[in-house]
């Protein structure tokens, strides 16, 4: 075997290696705008659900709102510590110093007074 | 483009998105004869090693991220085609009857295929070659036809130079009785 080389018995196709190169960087950048469309489809979905999800957040806060209106937390409060003074002190000793829109804080100190 | 770029430099190209385009043509230039010639001699038909010569291209385009340069830019795309010839076979063998075997498939395929023209004798050492396991195979062609040495088969197919030898050593004798034979 060493004595004389037998080569191979194949051939290529007259102008193969050149036909080859355009078609196999034609594949190239057909695959590579395949690539780019797939991204931008991915890209635009992902876009789709951030805007449903702000949009479901931003409506549920504003029913919440407006279909709640008076739950806020200082008027809860404010009727909460009306209650507690009331509760606190006599009858008499309301109608004793009872004024006309008298606040809740200016009852609240009375009643620390008492 | 330089006329004889070096391994360092195509590389560079390849890496940056700028000039990937240019490092992807002077891969083809450069590489697709010796890649087209070592697929031809493992798939035979001329037609399924064009396939499988673009399917490594491909996969090289899509991967040279992922080459970290371990190994020489020739080693890895050899051992690419190698793999890709060896995978194809597989698929090839699926899909046929069962009681033909590859070897068979591949000597009918050698007879018969076009772009196939030469002396008997290299004719009957094709056959012998093809009488012999995948593996002898691609040994023995890089080592006869493309004179790779034992150092750089061992890096291509992964294993040692010493197994190589030994491979080749086994392929050899096998041929030479085969060709006895015939002859």
């Amino acid at each position: 075997m060493n004595k004389e080389k037998i080569n191979h018995p194949f051939i290529a196709p007259d102008g193969f290696f050149e036909e080859f190169k355009v078609e196999i960087s034609e594949k190239m950048s057909v695959q590579e705008e395949k690539n780019h469309g797939r991204f931008r489809k991915i890209l635009l979905i992902g876009f789709k659900y951030a805007a449903i999800i702000a949009l479901s957040f931003f409506l549920g806060r504003e029913s919440m709102r407006l279909f709640n209106p008076e739950s806020s937390t200082s008027v809860q409060s404010e009727y909460f510590s009306v209650d507690a003074v009331y509760s606190q002190v006599s009858e008499d000793e309301i109608s004793d110093y009872i004024i006309e829109n008298v606040s809740v804080n200016e009852l609240d100190q009375l009643n620390l007074k008492q | 483009m330089k006329n004889r770029i070096t391994e360092e430099y195509l590389l560079e190209l390849l890496r940056n998105s700028g000039t990937k385009k240019e490092g992807v043509a002077a891969l083809i230039e450069r590489y697709q004869m010796p890649l087209y010639w070592h697929i031809r001699k493992m798939v035979v038909n001329h037609d399924d090693s064009k396939d499988v010569l673009q399917e490594v291209f491909l996969r090289v385009w899509r991967n040279i991220d992922q080459f970290k340069g371990d190994s020489k830019l020739f080693t890895w795309l050899y051992r690419i085609a190698t793999n890709e010839s060896l995978r194809f076979l597989e698929r090839k063998q699926k899909r046929m009857v069962p009681h033909i075997s590859i070897q068979e498939m591949l000597e009918t395929e050698l007879e018969t295929s076009a772009y196939i023209s030469g002396e008997e004798i290299q004719m009957t050492l094709q056959k012998a070659i093809l009488k012999l396991t995948d593996k002898q195979r691609l040994v023995f062609n890089m080592h006869y036809f493309d004179e790779l040495d034992y150092i750089e088969i061992a890096e291509i197919l992964d294993t040692t130079a010493n197994n190589v030898k030994v491979l080749y050593h086994y392929a050899k004798n096998s041929i030479e009785d085969q060709l006895k034979k015939e002859i």
